[in-house]
């Protein structure tokens, strides 16, 4: 079984390396490049952040990053990001802790 | 046993999370960018802790208002707001041009509803005789069915089988991460305890489903903004005489038996079924070129269809195991958890769940027909929710949801990893349904391959000796064989004549 399936997995590595980028692909990922890629690294910070410093907090800091990243220069309302950024996470956790009761990573300031 | 459903249904506790779920459901179909797939993923790891019927119960309304509210803004924005809505901005938008956006909403409601009970009617009657037939199934017919269902997702997911058949193979790949079965010999884990059992199918779900469209958000940061057009309305009752109804009876008919037959085809879905429904019906009709302009018709079509999916997509998910497309593969998470296996033997041994199944469906429906006719007027505000704040809330629930699943932060990690994995087959338009069909297939291909080998001692001829499993194989053959033609003879007439070949397809 192993050998069969990395046979199967090198043929298939083979065949999408030869597949050429279309012109579609460069399009996607050059069209604006910080949104995306800064969209994924704040998804990276955010993840690794959990364990350490708990749900409420990072996902506080990431709604309001997130959030000024998405917007443009119309959109952009930092007092109202900032309230929904706080508000969110602490209804949700009050959600899932108190009333479904799963619980959420807490970090090491205790919350 | 129908007794028991009853009684676990209509409870005030069940009733509200069907309520819930549908009127939820509408607005993730209704708003561009959300789909009923990400609604459904998104909600599943809340039903791990509720009793089974309910769990399936909020699913089910989730599914049920999802896909109907596709057709709110795919009318009054011409944009679809679930990809099974593409074929209702054909008459829907020109109707709504025209002034008559109240009578096409009225319309799309009344017909989603009949499909929508057509499909479960369906639903009902097909199980029980499919059921009948598996039970004669063994180990290695189930192998069979595997290779044909995966040759059809691989075949039917787009346009280029080669994308499909990678990704369905690269699904079936990442299902032997962890212990295999019947020796439990421990693979692909890289040391790592953590993937011991396998990845979590929840989370390859939400990270490719929904994590991946926020990330390409983020790339189309402009687009995000740009305000849409809304449409006004008015509207009294449902916007149809008795005189057009009776007229459109065989419209519907035809239509919703498309639509289930192609939920019952697994790895198609409702997009599909919606433009597979308009053109026959176009093509059947008194007069094919009203279509487009803004006509019922075109309305009544997509929307039927696209609704009977919901009943057909559950048939091979409660016979088989094999889901019909990816929000019944939700459905399966949803009821693997609760212990309840689907399978010829569900309707003798979780009989009360199944029957729950339907009449939750049957409640959903008719929520969904008095709840979006009230409600037209919130939903249609709720399209001005800016996407910028709309989705990093999104991208917290869904890391809310993967947590939940085992209480893990690795379940998050893996969340992202998938999410890369669902943007690079974008990029290379390879389609993403395969890929977790290939993974839920992947035990069943594998667990009854080896099953069949060890009742044959080693020798493969079992897979021709037995009937039913030769009957699948060849039948996969030969749809690969069509199928590839049939591309191929679409690719060069595209190319004769010019156009680019598109070969993605969507899926929600």
């Amino acid at each position: 079984m192993p050998c069969c399936s990395s046979s199967r997995a090198a043929k298939l590595i083979l065949t999408v390396l030869n597949k050429k980028p279309s012109a579609d692909e460069k399009i996607l990922f050059t069209q604006d490049a910080l949104g995306g890629f800064g969209t994924i690294a704040l998804m990276l910070v955010y993840m690794l952040a959990l364990e350490p410093v708990g749900f409420i907090i990072s996902s506080t800091v990431y709604l309001f990053v997130q959030m000024m990243l998405l917007s443009d220069k119309t959109n952009r309302k930092p007092v109202l990001f900032a309230i929904i950024a706080v508000l969110l996470p602490a209804a949700v956790d009050a959600l899932f802790v108190y009333a479904i009761k799963m619980p959420l990573p807490v970090g090491i300031l205790g919350f | 046993m129908v007794l028991t459903a009853l009684a676990n249904v209509f409870n005030p506790m069940c009733l509200a999370l069907i309520w819930f779920g549908t009127v939820l459901g509408i607005i993730f179909g209704s708003v561009p960018g959300l789909s009923a797939t990400m609604a459904v993923v998104l909600f599943l790891p809340m039903t791990f802790k509720m009793d089974p019927t309910r769990g399936i119960a909020l699913l089910v309304g989730l599914y049920m208002g999802g896909i109907s509210g596709g057709l709110i803004s795919a009318i009054l924005l011409k944009i679809p707001g679930t990809p099974s809505s593409i074929s209702t901005v054909f008459d829907g938008g020109p109707m709504a041009e025209k002034g008559e956006a109240g009578r096409a909403l009225g319309v799309g409601i009344l017909y989603s509803f009949i499909g929508s009970v057509i499909g479960i009617i369906a639903l009902a009657f097909i199980s029980p005789l499919l059921a009948k037939v598996c039970l004669l199934f063994s180990a290695a017919d189930y192998f069979g069915v595997a290779v044909f269902s995966l040759t059809i997702i691989a075949a039917l997911s787009g346009k280029d089988m080669l994308n499909g058949l990678i990704a369905g193979l690269i699904g079936l790949a990442l299902s032997m991460v962890g212990m295999a079965p019947i020796d439990a010999q421990i693979r692909y884990t890289f040391g790592n305890y953590q993937l011991l059992n396998g990845f979590e199918i929840t989370v390859l779900l939400i990270g490719v489903f929904a994590v991946t469209d926020i990330i390409l958000a983020g790339f189309g940061r402009k687009a995000l903004s740009a305000s849409f057009q809304k449409k006004k309305w008015h509207l009294k009752g449902y916007g149809i005489t008795m005189k057009e109804f009776v007229q459109q009876i065989p419209n519907v008919l035809i239509s919703s038996i498309i639509g289930i037959g192609i939920g019952i085809l697994p790895g198609i879905g409702g997009s599909t079924a919606g433009l597979i429904a308009y053109t026959t019906e176009k093509s059947r009709s008194k007069y094919p070129e009203k279509f487009g302009t803004g006509i019922i018709d075109g309305v009544i079509a997509s929307e039927s269809a696209n609704n009977a999916v919901i009943g057909g997509s559950l048939v091979p998910l409660l016979c088989m195991g094999i889901p019909g497309n990816t929000v019944a593969a939700v459905f399966l998470g949803g009821l693997l958890v609760h212990g309840i296996s689907p399978g010829p033997l569900i309707f003798d041994k979780n009989g009360a769940v199944v029957y729950g199944i339907y009449i939750a469906l049957l409640v959903s429906s008719i929520f969904m027909l008095i709840f979006e006719r009230l409600g037209l007027p919130i939903f249609a505000k709720l399209l001005d929710i800016p996407k910028h704040i709309l989705l990093p809330i999104i991208m917290v629930m869904c890391c809310v949801g993967a947590f939940s699943s085992n209480s893990r932060v690795f379940d998050v990690k893996c969340v992202l990893f998938f999410a890369l994995l669902g943007l690079f087959f974008k990029a290379f338009k390879i389609p993403s349904t395969p890929l977790i069909i290939g993974f839920i297939l992947g035990s069943m291909f594998e667990e009854n391959l080896r099953q069949a080998l060890q009742a044959s001692h080693g020798n493969w001829s079992i897979f021709v000796q037995r009937p039913i499993c030769l009957c699948f194989l060849v039948a996969a053959v030969v749809f690969c064989t069509l199928t590839v033609r049939k591309n191929l003879r679409e690719k060069r007439a595209a190319e004769a004549a010019g156009k680019q070949f598109d070969t993605y397809e969507e899926e929600g």
